[in-house]
């Protein structure tokens, strides 16, 4: 257990002294006591966690002194012991802001000691909460977390910090898998909103049918199935940050309720008319083009509008130079760290495999690249033979292999005869040549 | 042998303190101080017709008269809170004030011998 602060407020020196003595005996304790409400007033400097006061002082009312506890601080709790049972003063208090009420008995110093108890344990458990939210702020310092130097990230970089310094939404644009729930995430624990909850929703992953209710609730009864109220991902995240993911794959029903929604700053659970006020911060991503989803009409032009806010793209991990080694590296050293292996090094060759390589699945492909590379070495150096690509858009990586226009015409045409079982005629209406030409480049041994 | 009563009884204290004689003897001296400045400060405000005041200072007799189990007066302290606050029963409290008067100070003296 912590050690905690009390303070007794209490006249009756007697029956305060039985209960120092008793809460005392707890050594975590350190009890003070105070025989006036203006006594206990002045020390509040000392930080007291619990005050346990007696409703009837000599100097001052229970109301006015817990008011003035409150005044210095609001979540004090503050235990009212009274001297005779009155329910309307009871409920008065409560209302007040009082911790708890009971009335003076053979019992008061037992109950004292429990509920002492269970501050103790909130109080501990919100230590902890405190330290994992610093701990979450952490795993997201955003230049620790997000590796990489090139100039495309250090603009990002500069783009989160603006970012977290605002409310501002955010749109994150970029290909599959180049972090953009990092980048989010990123924005929202180096905000302000840091202590509140950051909500993720995968518009794609939900069904249409559910996604009205998943984003803001229902009541009970609403529909089959809807057992008991549920409070949605807008209400959750109050105070905090709420992320929609493929924003770009929302219906349109859905897009125009949500864009009342975010004009309005309220929701209306489904099924229900309590109107809802809501306060966090919109990220938004894709890997789509919204502008060009707007032109063809597949996304409303207001709420890309009022969605946009501040754009940040991420560019695919091809464009990004260097970070490709930096993130190789780092994949490779957290999979030995994991898996209680001996630290592994590139071979040159392999690094420059890596270089060439278009990484269409981007950061989380690399990642399985370096992985399977690191159980697939037999040493402490990774050769460029364990650097296996798996992508399915094989074909574009031949533009990686430096050659010239005449080269790469070669390569295109040997590619479509393998995939046309070497039907000329089909591979010659197919890429608009004649077929008299690729006749010649056979003969002539080009391809 | 002696035929005295005795007021008191420290079966309930003695769940308070657990046996540790230190804090015993502290709370047996409170009390020697206390309860005989409480009752004064009870007839003084009877005698001013404060019975407000009379009532809170019974008040704070009540939790002494409690832990220290003077069974005598554990009903008498509650009615004359009562009486003083409520302002009834003012017949009575005459009475009440000359039983407090009389087992408190015998009390006192008998407890604080313990010491």
């Amino acid at each position: 257990m912590i050690p905690i602060k009390i303070f007794i407020v209490e006249d009756d020196e007697l029956y305060g002294e039985m209960l120092k003595y008793h809460l005392s005996l707890n050594p975590g304790n350190e009890v003070f006591l105070y025989s006036k409400g203006s006594d206990c007033l002045k020390n509040l400097y000392k930080n007291p966690d619990v005050i346990s006061l007696d409703y009837g002082l000599p100097d001052l009312s229970g109301h006015d002194v817990l008011k003035k506890i409150h005044e210095h601080n609001p979540k004090m709790p503050v235990i009212i012991v009274s001297g005779q049972e009155d329910v309307s003063t009871a409920v008065q208090l409560l209302r007040e802001g009082a911790y708890d009420y009971f009335v003076k008995d053979d019992e008061t110093k037992d109950r004292l000691w429990n509920i002492i108890n269970k501050i103790k344990e909130n109080i501990a458990l919100k230590d902890e909460i405190d330290y994992l939210k610093q701990e979450i702020g952490k795993k997201y310092e955003f230049r620790k977390v997000i590796k990489g130097n090139s100039a495309p990230l250090n603009k990002i970089f500069e783009l989160i910090e603006k970012a977290a310094q605002s409310n501002i939404s955010v749109s994150i644009t970029g290909d599959t898998g180049t972090g953009k729930e990092l980048v989010a995430k990123a924005i929202h624990y180096n905000s302000s909103r840091n202590k509140y909850k950051f909500v993720p929703i995968n518009v794609s992953a939900i069904p249409k049918e559910l996604i009205e209710s998943e984003m803001f609730g229902h009541e009970k009864g609403a529909f089959t199935g809807a057992i008991a109220r549920k409070i949605g991902k807008f209400e959750l995240a109050h105070k905090g940050t709420i992320f929609l993911d493929e924003i770009a794959d929302m219906d349109q029903n859905m897009q125009t309720k949500l864009l009342r929604v975010l004009q309005e700053n309220e929701l209306t659970r489904v099924g229900g008319n309590e109107i809802v006020r809501f306060n966090s911060r919109l990220i938004v991503a894709t890997n789509k083009n919204l502008a060009d989803e707007v032109k063809h009409g597949n996304f409303r032009e207001d709420l890309y509008y009022r969605i946009l806010g501040l754009p940040i793209h991420i560019p695919p991990l091809r464009d990004r130079g260097n970070d490709i080694l930096v993130l190789a590296k780092f994949f490779i050293n957290e999979f030995c760290k994991e898996n209680n292996i001996q630290l592994l090094k590139f071979s040159q060759g392999a690094q420059e495999k890596l270089m060439k390589y278009s990484f269409p699945g981007n950061v989380r492909e690399l990642k399985a690249i370096m992985e399977l590379a690191s159980v697939l070495t037999n040493s402490d150096i990774i050769d460029e033979n364990e650097i296996s690509f798996s992508t399915t858009n094989a074909a574009r990586d031949f533009l990686l292999e430096d050659n010239t226009l005449q080269g790469y015409t070669n390569e295109i045409i040997k590619y479509y005869l393998d995939k046309y079982s070497d039907n000329v005629m089909e591979v010659a209406r197919r890429l608009d040549i004649g077929k008299s030409t690729i006749y010649r480049m056979k003969k002539n041994k080009e391809i | 042998m002696s035929t005295q009563t005795n007021y008191y009884n420290f079966e309930k204290l003695d769940t308070y303190v657990g046996g540790n004689k230190e804090v015993k003897i502290k709370l047996i001296e409170i009390f020697h101080r206390t309860a005989p400045e409480l009752l004064k400060s009870i007839n003084d405000s009877y005698q001013k017709n404060d019975l407000k005041n009379m009532s809170f200072f019974a008040h704070k007799l009540k939790s002494s008269i409690d832990i220290f189990n003077i069974d005598d007066l554990k009903t008498d302290i509650r009615n004359l809170e009562k009486f003083g606050k409520e302002e009834i029963n003012l017949d009575k409290i005459p009475a009440l004030l000359e039983k407090l008067n009389k087992i408190i100070p015998k009390a006192v003296e008998q407890i604080s011998s313990e010491i």
